[in-house]
């Protein structure tokens, strides 16, 4: 007998039942890729999230720390995650994170000369697959959860800790750049500053006024933390602002923190700016017949006229004079402390004009006891170096912070003996 | 008589139970894909296992060598610790090997000898190492050796740097941080590590103030490992100087050399358990 199609009623029940029960479980397997897979990783990702925080606030109290103590500190993040192992169902690539820094400037003015300190913010960028969650910066000892970007809120995690409650003012500068990215732990090895008495602030001149980059503007933050009278300068094409403060010279504390790096010195630039500092006009750092206080020469005769000009290269140039009839010339400055530990020393002039009768102008270099360290040498008209011997750089090296410079004249004519000098400097090599 | 049917033979019978059939190809798949279960995917699940534990320990001695510095720069006690082995996921029909334990041990002592023209000091110092015992991957000791990290992987020839040394940062001074007491710890468990800072072991008072200082430092790397890279860093001005790698011995001698005593600086730390 045969049947229709249609008509046809028998079946292998079990091969449907384990069509059935195959259904099933791909059923369940995509769910759970679908669902259960994600909600996991999301948890193992919040965990990561939890422990950074924590490691961050570890990084910030580390940062005070270290300039607090002046000792380096050695502290270490776990920038991503992995997810757990799984037999059934595929993970996403692991998680990786990144910690960058981004440079600015703190700039402290005393009304007409400005100094800019480079300090650096630090964000650590999440990249997790599952939780959207934002940045955590560090900015001048605030430690915050940026969300802006994504509609929410900033959250503070650290307050600041610039100005604490009596009133002073501590800026740490955070120096070097620092770059990772990856899934495992990084070290950051903070270290003090070698020379925080290099700073050269402007002379005080009332107040400092501090300018401190921020990108807290307009979130209400230093509001809350100094009142609604903050001053807040915006910075136009930033990402950042400027917050204004006023502070007293006594009341201001610097100091500098570098990342893998000793710190190069708050301005960067140490060495010039000490330079410029030197300022051969003042009463200890030359003498003449009428004016200055340095130690040597103890029998000066003539006079030095504009003696502020040496102090730098082209311009102006001092002229030291000894009027006709007067015996010879004898002047002398006092040389700022050289490096004790150069090999070689040689001694640079730059001479704009000699007027001198019958004779010459020469120079020596004597410590304050007056010992003669180089043999006196004749001076020449343009851009000169003079070099000494080994027995006189030895010398040098030993009075390294104890040189006078003598200029003196050798004439046998009683005219006008001028020496007009635009610049000098013992080098060391 | 002959009454046996001769269809009956075992040749040409042709009934069967087919209940007893299947289920005896049912429990044959079962065994097979157990033992096949037990003999690759078991493995692999462990060496899973086994090889986060390994990135954790490498995290751990990471934080332990921040200690170590932090104890010895910083003076204060720092009290890290490492996971020294791990424990299989539990299983119900197939069997675990036994849990990995590792070890974690100083080496014998070095000294590090600073000498100027006359006088030597020799101030003594230790390597930790840290030897996992994984029954699945093969994973060599972390070493840690004055600030820098690295796997020795067995059978290669270089080492694998996990974190710089940092005893020479800016050219300006040279800081060490010496090791010592003895430690040795082995197991699955974790174990903290007391970290105290001990300036008095440090005694340089032998030495010149102002002469040019060489310094011997005890090694296991070589030049062409990983100190070649040292001496690229460090300029002709610098006050801290790179020499060479004295290669001779059972074991190396990084030599370095300093303009004078204000560009050393040695720090020493204790290791208990």
């Amino acid at each position: 007998m045969r049947q229709g199609f249609v008509g046809n009623n028998r079946a292998v029940a079990p091969v449907i039942g384990f069509i059935f029960v195959i259904g099933f479980l791909v059923l369940l397997l995509a769910v759970y890729q679908a669902q259960v897979v994600p909600q996991q990783n999301a948890e193992t990702e919040f965990e990561h999230h939890e422990d950074i925080r924590y490691e961050l606030r570890s990084l910030h109290h580390a940062i005070t720390d270290v300039s607090q103590k002046q000792s380096p500190r050695f502290q270490s993040l776990n920038l991503g995650t992995d997810y757990r192992a799984r037999t059934l169902g595929i993970n996403p690539p692991p998680a990786a994170g990144t910690i960058r820094t981004e440079q600015h400037n703190i700039s402290i003015s005393n009304g007409s000369s400005t100094e800019d300190i480079p300090t650096r913010f630090i964000e650590y960028q999440p990249g997790y697959n599952e939780l959207d969650i934002g940045s955590t910066w560090y900015e001048n000892s605030v430690l915050y959860l940026d969300e802006r970007d994504r509609g929410n809120d900033l959250v503070v995690i650290e307050d600041q800790q610039i100005v604490d409650d009596t009133g002073n003012l501590t800026i740490v500068a955070l120096q070097n750049e620092f770059q990772e990215t990856g899934t495992g732990r990084v070290t950051l090895e903070l270290y003090p500053s070698n020379d925080l008495n290099n700073v050269s602030l402007p002379d005080p001149n009332g107040n400092y006024s501090v300018k401190i980059p921020t990108r807290l503007n307009g979130t209400g933050y230093w509001e809350r933390q100094f009142g609604d009278g903050v001053d807040i300068d915006p910075v136009a094409g930033e990402d950042h602002d400027l917050l204004n403060l006023s502070v007293a010279p006594e009341a201001l504390e610097l100091s500098s923190v570098g990342i893998q790096l000793e710190p190069t010195g708050i301005d960067g630039s140490v060495e010039e700016e000490s330079e410029e500092e030197y300022d051969y006009a003042e009463e200890t750092y030359h003498r003449d017949d009428n004016s200055g206080d340095a130690v040597q020469p103890v029998n000066p005769s003539g006079d030095i006229e504009n003696p502020s000009a040496v102090n730098e290269e082209g311009g102006d140039t001092a002229t030291a004079i000894s009027s006709g009839g007067q015996e010879d010339l004898n002047v002398g400055f006092a040389l700022p402390p050289t490096d004790e530990s150069a090999e070689t020393y040689t001694m640079r002039f730059i001479i704009e004009r000699i007027q001198v009768g019958g004779g010459d102008f020469g120079f020596s270099l004597v410590n304050s006891d007056g010992e003669v360290l180089t043999e006196r040498q004749v001076l020449e008209e343009g851009d000169n170096t003079y070099s000494f011997d080994d027995d006189e750089e030895q010398a040098i090296s030993n009075n390294y912070d104890d040189l006078y410079l003598i200029l003196d004249s050798e004439t046998n004519g009683s005219g006008n003996r001028e020496l007009a000098i635009d610049y000098f400097e013992l080098l060391a090599g | 008589m002959r009454d046996r049917n001769p269809s009956t033979t075992i040749w040409n019978d042709r009934r069967g139970v087919s209940e007893v059939v299947g289920f005896i190809l049912i429990l044959g798949i079962l065994v097979l894909t157990l033992t096949t279960y037990q003999a690759t995917i078991l493995p692999q699940q462990n060496a899973q296992t086994e090889f986060q534990h390994f990135e954790d320990v490498r995290n751990e001695m990471i934080e332990l060598r921040n200690a170590i510095s932090t104890a010895g720069q910083a003076d204060v006690s720092q009290f890290p610790s490492v996971k020294l082995g791990t424990n299989y996921q539990s299983r119900i029909l197939t069997i675990n090997p036994a849990p990995p334990a590792g070890t974690l041990q100083t080496s014998e002592a070095y000294n590090i000898s600073i000498s100027d023209s006359t006088d030597t000091e020799n101030i003594s110092t230790k390597f930790i190492e840290y030897q996992p015992g994984y029954n699945e991957i093969t994973a060599g000791s972390t070493w840690y050796e004055h600030s820098v990290l690295y796997v020795d992987e067995p059978g290669t020839r270089n080492a694998i740097t996990i974190e710089d040394q940092h005893l020479v940062t800016d050219g300006n001074k040279l800081k060490i941080t010496t090791l010592q007491n003895t430690f040795q710890r082995s197991g699955t468990n974790r174990e903290t590590v007391e970290l105290l800072p001990n300036q008095s072991a440090v005694d340089l008072s032998d030495l010149d103030d102002s002469e040019e200082l060489t310094v011997r430092i005890p090694t296991r790397l070589n030049e062409t490992e990983y100190w070649d890279t040292l001496d690229e860093k460090l300029d002709t001005d610098d006050h801290v100087g790179y020499e060479h790698v004295d290669e001779s011995g059972d074991i190396n001698y990084l030599v370095l050399n300093t303009t004078n005593k204000e560009h050393l600086e040695i720090n020493a730390v204790e290791i208990y358990s």
